[in-house]
């Protein structure tokens, strides 16, 4: 038997990360393109645009119909659409690719483990961050369709500071479930309970105990975007909350979630073992 | 100068379970077979030495590195799973050139290896096709395209011929000899001696998780011809072919299948039969969907071994 043909071929660079990143990156959107994901996910962002077309007040600002913006914006986007939709997608990154036995694939190219998941988080992020964007400008629209266009325009600060808190929850239930989707065996009926329970009927509770879910520090993020906007455009303000965190504490609290989960997400991904017969694990 | 792959009591556990077991073996270069009936721990050594699972015990290394979470190392290796595993919703080509692309090459290259790699596998003519309509021999080739497409110095197999019909496992068995001449080091298993040693006389015996014999085939065939080899054909017409092969010295029994979809065969001279069955499929309009070997001849060698 002779010696290796290829002695001096060294595999000490990995080269070619932008190309996998890339590739990575088109593959997870492409996977989440399928069409039973892309219903899904299409029904979680569509239901509260779907009240706002159904609801769509003639006169927006109306006193009695101010406390609908509230309930679609920050009930139906930021407690309903973003973590559910951060759900269906974090939960399934990792997972469909363990079910379909295809992670041999990823795992045995010369592409860190790391850039795995962050390139299948961003594609995700993307993915929901772009719908959830789509479907609440379509909920704006909906709901200020007869304020005429100049006032569209002139009311959107509110809506963009929304936007960007349901966009900024979004990011931190995404890296949660991420990291459910690698440790959970049920990583959707564990989701939907947090969701559900903790998140939503938790996060009513008044007093202290809802500064444990992560939906207060949503809303509260939301409640200082819509302050920032000028007086008059603050019309979303009675959705929002009265007790809200302090800003420090919102820009604490968020990102540390959001970094330590995908922290976690990474280094439990980088530490698993893969093989094609997980029965066996 | 390197070694390919090294163990030095390597051993792997799934809780109870022993994946393999105080493995030391070297493996200079060129082709090698692993040969060990199902579940002996040929797919456990593979996922060990394609750094898929971290080894309980040892240590295991390849061209001199350590596998475990070692990701540069796959720029020299390639990888063909037994898996079904595949990313249905791809065509062809489109698989390939995804594992193009994370292996490092650059789009054009990506593109150019592809087209090589499913042409030098009889693919071109099905790579527009999504993966999810392939048969399995389609999906077999499929899977080692992608592990050949960055142009490995190594390539580990396992059950490479899996599900391929007679003529494909014969292409395929030639491309891995055209591999190991043009001086790629090749690790592959199987459960068929057969096919192993129409490809190397070196093997590597394995069952139970613990490396039996290591060297040349012809020892190891003397054993294994001691025991009757059991062949399995599924084909249209079993009867018809039992009729075209009962005559030959070779053949000990023949039965066809209660349900008339295959016919089970008893040799005691596996590498003629196996010549003449094959002359005999090819000269038949016989439609054969499936040629398996049973490993009962394995077995009895691995437990004779292991007194």
């Amino acid at each position: 038997m002779t010696a290796t043909a290829h002695p001096t071929r060294s595999s000490s660079k990995p080269r070619g990360s932008v190309w996998a990143s890339g590739t990575l990156f088109a593959l997870t959107l492409r996977q989440m393109l399928r069409t039973r994901w892309v219903l899904l996910t299409a029904a979680v962002l569509l239901a509260p645009a779907a009240f706002a077309v159904y609801w769509s007040p003639t006169d927006p600002l109306a006193a009695d119909e101010l406390i609908l913006w509230g309930q679609i914006f920050v009930i139906g986007y930021l407690q309903f659409a973003a973590p559910f939709v951060a759900l269906i997608t974090g939960t399934s990154l990792i997972s469909v690719e363990k079910e379909e036995r295809t992670l041999s694939y990823l795992v045995t190219r010369p592409v860190p483990r790391w850039l795995v998941v962050v390139m299948k988080y961003a594609a995700a992020a993307v993915f929901c961050g772009v719908g959830l964007v789509l479907s609440m400008t379509l909920s704006y629209l909906a709901l200020a369709q007869h304020f005429g266009m100049t006032k569209i325009l002139e009311h959107w600060n509110p809506v963009i500071g929304v936007m960007g808190s349901a966009v900024a929850g979004m990011l931190v239930y995404l890296s949660i479930f991420l990291f459910l989707g690698m440790v959970a065996r049920r990583p959707v009926v564990y989701g939907f309970i947090f969701v559900t329970v903790w998140e939503f009927f938790v996060g009513l509770i008044p007093r202290s105990i809802r500064y444990m879910t992560l939906v207060h520090y949503v809303r509260s993020l939301a409640t200082h975007a819509i302050e920032a906007a000028p007086e008059e455009h603050q019309f979303m303000l009675q959705g929002a909350m009265t007790d809200a965190a302090p800003m420090e504490v919102v820009l604490v609290v968020l990102p540390t979630v959001w970094i330590a989960l995908l922290a976690f997400s990474i280094w439990r991904f980088s530490t698993t073992e893969f093989h094609a017969n997980p029965d066996r694990r | 100068m390197s070694t390919a792959i090294e163990t030095r009591h390597l051993g792997k556990w799934y809780g109870e379970v022993v994946g393999v077991n105080d493995v030391t073996v070297t493996l200079e270069g060129g082709i090698t077979g692993l040969l060990g009936p199902n579940g002996a721990g040929k797919s456990t050594l593979l996922w060990l030495l394609t750094g898929q699972l971290r080894p309980s015990q040892g240590e295991v290394r390849v061209y001199g590195e350590a596998p475990w979470r070692n990701a540069a190392l796959f720029r020299r290796v390639g990888f063909c799973p037994e898996t079904e595993g595949l990313y249905r919703g791809l065509t062809g080509r489109e698989f390939v050139r995804l594992l193009a692309r994370l292996s490092g090459l650059s789009r054009r290259r990506a593109r150019t290896r592809t087209d090589e790699v499913l042409d030098l596998l009889g693919m071109t003519s099905f790579a527009r096709r999504r993966i999810g309509t392939y048969s399995k021999g389609m999906r077999q080739r499929v899977k080692f395209a992608q592990a050949l497409v960055h142009d490995p110095d190594l390539l580990i197999l396992d059950e490479p011929l899996a599900g391929l019909d007679p003529i494909g496992r014969r292409d395929m068995l030639a491309l891995i000899r055209r591999l190991g001449d043009a001086g790629k080091d090749v690790l592959f298993a199987s459960h068929i001696l057969h096919e192993v040693e129409s490809v190397t006389s070196r093997i590597l015996l394995i069952n139970r998780g613990r490396i039996l014999a290591e060297g040349d085939v012809h020892e190891i065939r003397a054993l294994i011809d001691r025991h009757p080899h059991h062949v399995r054909v599924a084909c249209d017409r079993p009867r018809e072919l039992a009729r075209l092969l009962i005559d030959a010295d070779d053949v000990l029994s023949v039965r066809v299948d209660p349900k008339g979809s295959a016919l089970s065969v008893e040799t005691a001279r596996p590498d003629e039969f196996y010549s003449r069955l094959m002359g005999v499929l090819a000269e038949s309009d016989l439609d054969v969907s499936a040629i398996e070997s049973p490993d009962d001849n394995l077995a009895a060698v691995f437990n004779y071994l292991m007194e």
